[in-house]
Formats: structure tokens, sequence, C-alpha cells
């Protein structure tokens, strides 16, 4: 086969939506950085709490977008080539954190216990926790974790485009596994790694709170955030009439197939961490559900249930719901926002102990850091095809078809 | 019309009009004028499965699902009621200090038994639908049927449609195609 398939006009964005989507999201950017700032300045504490709320979302979705390429090309799947280069692009976007995390550097001692010289001095685990918990330390790791995440990604990035301009199908293939030689320990140190950073950056929030699997959870978060953003994206454009036959609705059936799976991944998760901590009752480890069944924060802990899990879980459930555009589509809005609530929880409670308590910097910081990913992605979005045009694996997607 | 509800009541003791084409394309070609001419009871054998043969013959989605989700949701109660029965009425005791009954201790059991609930719901209910295991199907008494497991792909226009007549069957399904059509007995 000639590439018979290959570059094609229809494979890449028309320049004029590309730049009128772009200037909208400059804009966007430009006034809710204006208004974060301003914000900072008004109530920085306040500031640093949004601030890295917006950042963990946003972050995790990256992350999320890492996990879900790098599955693609360790398990060689065919069926989801038409949506590949969308992940691609949500992945290599993950170097921006290590310019989005700078304002975080600068709120360690707003932001953590551990880093309130006034209370560590009279708590000894804090003490002792010192050599690990250290301003300096905790900057450095947090650098050297977005390297290591940075590195996967743009190195399985470059072989994920090179397959677009490969001449033969063999070439192509061997493109692809080289993609795949990345992803697979890529795959063990985005475990690895969103396992510190949740561990670090949100859950040592309250600096002596621990779960093993809180990283778990949080991925389990940024996956189906990430996946609900894909099935957003391919929505988006097939609205502006763009890979309309390309991306078909078999393939926006295994969409609603993975937000599915991760919803029940993400409850189990959820579950295992809050029944451990629930049967063995041990003073320090109840006290992170004990910050969020204060007040307010109780109707959210109990709400979350149902709307992160069972509400969802009994929508998706059903064939029909995963092959409209409608109602997928409304699931995918639906699950991006509780993902956000799921992460308000989990950093808010330690601002607003008495219960929730909604600011507009809560606003504008998403708007700020989601816009700044958005912006990078969207320049992705057009240096290379929408779709792995050299990749066979494309060729088998447009035939595929769910039975 | 008379004669059309008759046959409709007679068992006539045939299982249907058969036909067997080359391959798949022509499987589907024939099926798509077999439907047309408007025929409904079909039925398709093949050697290996093919993607959309279900749409194209016209099936209703499977009911399988709504029976193993029945199952599922009897399994996850059947747990909870049972854990409830035993640890809060039967033989109260307090362990550990934890409340006689509580959902935390009770998900995993009830998420175990639905999962086990479902697995044999969705096993023994896709045999019970296909009426499976069975020793005998009359596509046996065709005369290729061993090449159905090999190279031939057969459409088969069954007795309890409508406008089943024998003859006229085997007519159309060699205008559709078929390479050899016959009718085949029960």
């Amino acid at each position: 086969m000639e590439h018979g398939i290959a570059k094609r006009d229809d494979y890449y964005l028309p320049e004029g939506l590309w730049k009128k989507t772009r200037n909208r999201i400059l804009i966007v950017g430009i006034v809710a950085w204006l208004l974060t700032i301003i914000g900072a300045f008004v109530d920085s504490r306040q500031f640093f709490f949004s601030y890295i709320t917006a950042f963990w979302f946003c972050t995790i979705i990256a992350v999320g977008g890492m996990f879900w390429t790098f599955v693609q090309f360790v398990s060689g799947a065919a069926a989801s080539a038409t949506i590949r280069r969308i992940m691609e692009n949500i992945a290599v976007c993950i170097p921006l954190a290590a310019v989005l995390f700078i304002p975080v550097a600068f709120g360690l001692h707003d932001l953590y216990t551990w880093a309130n010289n006034a209370v560590v001095q009279n708590d000894p685990v804090l003490l002792e926790r010192g050599a690990f918990f250290n301003t300096t330390i905790f900057t450095i790791r947090a650098f050297i974790y977005i390297g290591i995440l940075s590195f996967f990604a743009l190195k399985v990035y470059r072989h994920a485009t090179r397959i677009d301009a490969t001449r033969s199908i063999i070439d192509g293939l061997a493109e692809s596994k080289k993609a795949e030689r990345w992803g697979a320990p890529g795959l063990v140190f985005v475990f690895l790694v969103a396992t510190m950073v949740a561990w670090e950056w949100i859950m040592s929030l309250d600096a002596r709170a621990f779960s093993t699997i809180f990283g778990v959870y949080c991925l389990a978060n940024g996956a189906l955030a990430c996946i609900s953003v894909i099935t957003l994206v391919a929505l988006w454009l097939r609205h502006n009439g763009i890979l309309e036959n390309t991306i078909t609705m078999e393939h926006y059936h295994d969409l609603g197939k993975w937000m599915f799976t991760v919803i029940v991944f993400w409850a189990y998760a959820g579950f295992a961490q809050y029944m451990l901590i629930w049967y063995a009752n041990i003073p320090e480890e109840t006290q992170y559900f004990f910050h969020r069944y204060q007040g307010t924060w109780y109707a959210v802990s109990v709400s979350l249930i149902f709307a992160h899990f069972l509400f969802p879980f009994l929508f998706m459930i059903g064939r029909g719901v995963k092959r409209r555009h409608a109602t997928l589509g409304f699931a995918a809005v639906y699950l991006l926002i509780v993902c956000y609530i799921d992460v308000y929880w989990m950093v808010l409670p330690m601002l607003h102990k008495t219960g929730v308590q909604v600011h507009w910097l809560d606003f504008t910081t998403l708007a700020a850091v989601a816009s700044s990913y958005a912006y990078v992605f969207w320049g992705r979005m057009k240096s290379h095809a929408l779709v792995p045009v050299g990749d066979i694996r494309l060729v088998q997607s447009l035939a595929f078809r769910n039975q | 019309m008379a004669l059309l509800n008759e046959r409709d009541t007679v068992d006539n003791g045939l299982y249907g009009a058969v036909g067997e084409f080359e391959d798949e394309d022509r499987l589907f070609d024939a099926i798509e004028r077999v439907r047309h001419k408007g025929y409904s009871k079909l039925e398709a054998y093949t050697p290996f499965a093919l993607h959309g043969l279900d749409e194209a013959l016209g099936s209703k989605p499977s009911k399988l699902g709504w029976f193993v989700l029945c199952c599922g949701t009897l399994g996850a109660t059947a747990a909870a009621t049972f854990i409830w029965w035993s640890g809060a009425i039967d033989y109260p005791i307090v362990v550990g200090g934890k409340p006689l009954f509580a959902f935390t201790f009770s998900i995993p059991i009830m998420f175990e038994l639905m999962i086990l609930f479902s697995a044999f719901g969705s096993l023994y209910g896709m045999l019970g639908i296909n009426r499976l295991p069975r020793f005998y199907h009359p596509i046996f008494n065709y005369t290729n049927s061993e090449r159905i497991t090999d190279d031939s792909f057969v459409l088969a226009i069954e007795s309890e449609d409508p406008q089943f007549d024998a003859d006229e069957c085997v007519r159309v399904l060699e205008e559709a195609g078929a390479r050899y059509a016959e009718v085949v007995a029960k």
C-alpha cells in the first residue's frame, strides 16, 4: 500500500480555525493570569491553595495523557490509532509543568505545614521528617520528577510523530516499535513519579497524613479527566467538520468504555484507601478524613461517592449512551467537573478548615493554568497531522468495529 | 392469501432453504438482497466470526446484558443482606469496636458476590439463550454442512419466515448469487 490514506488535507487543522482558537485561548489566558496576579497580592494564602489545585488538576491530566499514550504503544493497540495523536499532544504538554511549578515553589511556607518552622519545632515527627521535607530538597525533587516525566513524554512523542514521515510500512512500524520501547519503562515511571508527586505536592499539605494508594487514586482521577478531555477535543473537531469520517462512532464507543473503566477504577482506589483507614482507625491516618468531615466538607465527601461513582457508573453502563455524541459529550463535561471537585476536595480543606468557601481565585487560577496547557497543546495540534498518517494501524483503526 | 396463512400454521417438516456462497462479500451482498425481498427469519453460518453480520441479518441486540445486570444486583443484595442478618440480627457481637453492620466492611464481599453472580449469569445465560449444549441442529442435514467449518459461507431462510415457500426461496438464493442452494429438512 502506497500510503493511500496519508497526506490528505483533511488531516490538518485549517489555518483560520487554528488561529481563531489560539487567539481565544490567548485572550482567556492573559485575562485569567492578570486577575490571578492581582489576587496573589490581595490574598496570597488563598492564591497559593487555589493555584496548586488548578496546577495539580491540569498537570495530572497531562500525566494521564502520558499513561494513555504509553498504554496504546505498549499494547500495540490498533483500534485507537485515530485518537492517539490527541493523547500524544496532551502527554507532550508535561514539560510546561516545570514553569507552572514556580509559583508553588514560592508558596511552600503558606501551603505546607512541614515548611512552617513554628509548627515543626513543636512536633518531633516532623523534625525527624525534616531531612525529606525541607524546602530546598523538595523544590529540587519536584524539578527532577518533572524532568523524568518530560524525558519519557518527549522520547515517545518524537518517535510517534516520526511515523508520519516514514516512506514504508516497515519503517513506520520500526518507529512505532521505538515508541513502544520508551513507552514501557515510561509507564513504570509514570506510576512511580505520579505516586511520589501526589504524596509530596498534595498529601503533604497535611504533613502527617499518609496513605500509600493516594498516588494511584490521583492518577485514576487524572486518567479519567484526561479521557474526558480527549473525548471533548474529538467532539469539538467533529463539530467543526474535522475528522468526521476518521473518528467514527466505534472510536467514541471505545472512549466511553474507557471512561466507564476508569470510573470504576477510581472508585476502587478511593474505596481501598477509605476502607483501610476506617478499619485500622489509627489517629494519624484518620485525620485525613477527619479534616474532610468538618462542616460542609462532609457533604462534599459523601456526595463524591454518588457524583463521582454511582451516577456516572449507572449512566454509562448501557451501550446506547456511549454510542451517542450528545450523551457522551455530556458525560465528558460532567466527569471533568467532578474530577476537579475531587482535586478541590483534596486540597482546600487544609485552608478552609470549617467548610467549603468558594473563592473567585479558584476560577481564575484554573482558567490561567488550563489555558497555559491548552496553548502548548494547541501548538502541537498544528505541528503535526491530527492522526498518525504513516501508521499502518491507522488503516486498521479506520476499519475497526465494536462487536 | 388463504393458502399463505395455512402454510404458516402447518409444520412442513422443513428447516428452510439454504444457499452457499464463496466468500463473505457475496454473503453480505446476498443478505441485503434477500432482506430486500422481505424475508426476515435469516440465519448465517460461517467458518469464522464476521464483523457486522448481526446487524446485516437484522438481529436484535442480545438481552444477556439485562440478565447479567439482574444477577449482579442480586449478588450484591444477597451479600449485604446476609452480612447484615448474620452480624447484626442473628449473632450480634462487637468486634474491634466496629458497628454491627456497615457498608464499609460489606462492600468487598458485595463486590465479590456481584462479580461471581454476574459471571455465572453471563455464562449460563449465554448457554441458555443459545440453547447450548445441543447435539443436533437441522443445518447438519445440509449436504455440504462440513464445508461451513472450512471455506463456505451459508445463508438460510428459515421455514418460520411468513413469506416462506421452499422452491421460491431456493430460487431467491440462487438469484442472490449462491453457487448452490437446496431445501433442508428439520
